[in-house]
């Protein structure tokens, strides 16, 4: 078991420094002179002699690798550097943004592994019927209808039309707890929609083929009552895989929460990543992308640990 | 053998339909037989003649599996089967009658370990204790000569052989002393060996606690070694029913006799080519006129094509029936007996 941590925490490593100088390098490639920006645009009065001294003061000059060792020096004793624009140290300013997309993340994973799971497994039990018919539509809708406009339309149904839910903002949990779960509900519906219609299908298809198997059979065949049977041994087998695509999707929940935490604008990790690339704010952005990274690899090794729990087959010794 | 008092099952007329892409297949087409209790009855035939539907029907497990029985009585310890609501079925299923399936890999649950499914059965018909049933399952484990039962119980499925899987599937039908045990094709995925280890295992076990056991199986060497009496099918119809010295000796049908010459034998005389039965059984979906069999028949007479043959009393013998022309009319089946060179099983006793 500790072997096995051992070895997926090397690949870790590996991956986090693959992603650094990628991320790295893109962003020089992308905005080869980021001073012009900071100096105020195309139509500002800095003059070149202001620029090449900004660029000096920044490092910017000296040659991309010497730039990017620096850089991962200083990382490596956990210094992420400090923002070009604010006069903040990177790290404070994602530390800042990271509770409100992590509690939006998490509550949206949570509501669409649940949601899915019920719609999936009653449109597979009911296969054919009325019910596979409703949730199949539900998730095949909440698939299809792009976030940014589900999110739009639920600000316009519940909070502008009914007034029930705010439009947008973020108030932490620990200053009020009611008023953050309630700006927490139309966020985390429209960041969970498509997983919702995803997982949904996928437990559909996986409870079915379950349902297929010898031992569904032979469990009936053994007098055990239909709800053991598709509880105990249905639902936990159609877990396992699903885990797994829960696992692969966390990564593309990144690009979801940058569009929800716009339309809602909450002071996330998604705002701060769309506003470093546009005003071209190098450790930002590349610290950004790095803490981003962290936290998908992480996920995917607690699924992977959690998949030994679940499937003695797998179970690492 | 008649319906008396000792009649354990009576089956009468039963009629079963799967749904297919090209109409409904007539899976068992109104078959009827009855069991003493303690006996045990093989079905033979090839695939897809109707087996195990047969057993899925007797069980109330036809809709678990897209299918339907259309009608017939099931009648098992003089309740009808087919009219029991699913909560009585469910307290017969697994404790009165009990089903061996065919592929001891796939009928266990992967995720689930041995103790857990040994005893989730127990305790869903026997009124005892999370400990008693484990004590119990140890127990079970130890009459089917698992070698150290107690940990065998917390192993999961995956890390048990195919030999000791089916022991542990042998345990779970026996494991709350069933009347009837209906064993479908269950050594069928075993390797040789094995199967026969297999085989002498239910046939000790179901001995000694007088279970009626109804033995599915297209291998006559298993028909041989176990079976009291033999119900052979054919695209979904009993042909041919007698006890089993008679069923090797003195076949009726000309199904039976193409199957008995379809098995290789080792002490006979040496055959330059094994039998095969020419042909491929009829398609069940469309509806058929005459003996199902007359296609492949080499006794096929004009009569064969316009009716078909019922399963009577073959002349001479009430307990032995064939659905037949030519064996209910006249010598020519017994010309084909002593063309296809048989010999019956040597050393086992038939009787029933």
């Amino acid at each position: 078991m500790l072997g096995y941590v051992g070895r997926r925490l090397r690949s870790f490593v590996a991956v986090l420094f693959v992603i650094s100088l990628i991320s790295f390098v893109l962003t020089r490639v992308l905005f080869p002179s980021p001073v012009q920006q900071i100096l105020g645009g195309q139509s500002s009065s800095a003059t070149s002699a202001q620029l090449a001294r900004l660029e000096n003061e920044l490092g910017l000059d000296e040659p991309l690798a010497v730039q990017y060792v620096e850089w991962l020096g200083s990382v490596l004793t956990g210094d992420l550097g400090r923002s070009f624009l604010q006069p903040v140290p990177v790290s404070t300013a994602i530390l800042q943004r990271l509770p409100a997309t992590f509690e939006i993340s998490v509550l949206a994973i949570a509501f669409a592994i649940v949601c899915g799971l019920v719609l999936g497994v009653a449109g597979a039990l009911r296969r054919g019927g009325v019910v596979d018919a409703l949730t199949s539509t539900t998730s095949v809708v909440a698939l299809s209808v792009p976030n940014f406009f589900l999110g739009i339309l639920l600000i316009l149904l519940f909070a502008l039309q009914l007034g029930l839910l705010p439009t947008g903002g973020y108030v932490p949990f620990s200053q009020d707890p009611l008023g953050n779960l309630r700006s927490m509900v139309l966020p985390v519906l429209t960041l969970s929609a498509a997983y919702v219609g995803y997982f949904a299908r996928f437990s559909r298809s996986l409870m079915i083929t379950v349902l297929g198997e010898d031992y569904i059979l032979r469990a009936h065949a053994s007098g055990i009552k239909p709800r053991a049977v598709i509880w105990r041994h249905g639902l936990r087998n159609t877990l396992l895989p699903l885990l797994t695509v829960v696992g692969v999707n966390v990564a593309g929940l990144v690009g979801g929460a940058v569009v929800t935490e716009t339309i809602f604008s909450i002071p996330g990790v998604g705002t701060l990543l769309v506003s470093s690339i546009l005003s071209k704010d190098f450790p930002v952005l590349q610290g950004l992308v790095l803490v981003i990274t962290v936290c998908v690899l992480t996920i995917n090794l607690v699924i992977d640990l959690l998949y030994g729990l679940i499937d003695p087959r797998v179970r690492v010794t | 053998m008649g319906p008396d008092d000792t009649t354990l099952l009576d089956v009468r007329d039963l009629h079963a339909v799967y749904p297919s892409a090209k109409g409904t297949v007539r899976a068992v087409d109104d078959i009827s037989f009855t069991m003493a209790a303690g006996e045990v009855l093989a079905i033979v035939g090839e695939s897809g003649s109707g087996k195990s539907a047969t057993a899925l029907a007797i069980m109330g497990l036809m809709h678990r599996t897209s299918g339907r029985v259309v009608s017939g009585e099931v009648l098992f310890d003089s309740r009808d089967m087919l009219r029991l609501t699913e909560g009585e079925l469910r307290a017969i299923r697994g404790s009165e009658i009990s089903m061996i399936f065919q592929n001891p890999m796939t009928a266990l649950n992967p995720v689930l370990s041995i103790g857990h499914q040994l005893t989730e059965v127990v305790r869903a018909h026997l009124r005892i204790g999370r400990t008693e049933a484990w004590e119990r399952a140890v127990e079970l484990l130890r009459m089917v000569e698992i070698p150290d039962p107690r940990s065998r119980l917390a192993a999961y499925p995956h890390q048990l052989s195919g030999g000791l899987r089916q022991r542990v599937m042998i345990a779970m039908a026996l494991s709350c002393e069933p009347k009837l045990l209906i064993a479908d094709e269950a050594t069928t995925a075993l390797d040789v060996t094995t199967q026969s280890q297999i085989l002498k295992l239910l046939r000790r076990v179901t001995a000694e606690t007088r279970t009626a056991v109804i033995v599915i199986t297209h291998n006559m060497g298993v028909v041989a070694s176990i079976a009291d009496r033999v119900a052979v099918m054919y695209a979904g119809r009993i042909v041919e029913l007698a006890d089993v010295r008679s069923i090797f000796h003195d076949p009726r049908h000309p199904y039976t006799v193409g199957l008995l010459g379809s098995i290789p034998r080792i002490d006979g005389p040496r055959l330059d080519d094994l039998v095969a039965i020419e042909g491929r059984p009829p398609s069940l979906s469309e509806p058929s006129r005459g003996c199902p069999f007359r296609p492949r028949c080499p006794l096929a007479m004009d009569m064969c094509a316009d009716r078909e043959p019922l399963l009577e009393p073959v002349q001479g013998a009430s307990a032995h029936l064939a659905s037949c022309w030519a064996s209910a009319t006249d010598q020519q089946a017994h010309a084909t007996r002593s063309r296809g060179g048989l010999a019956g099983p040597d050393g086992r006793q038939g009787e029933s």
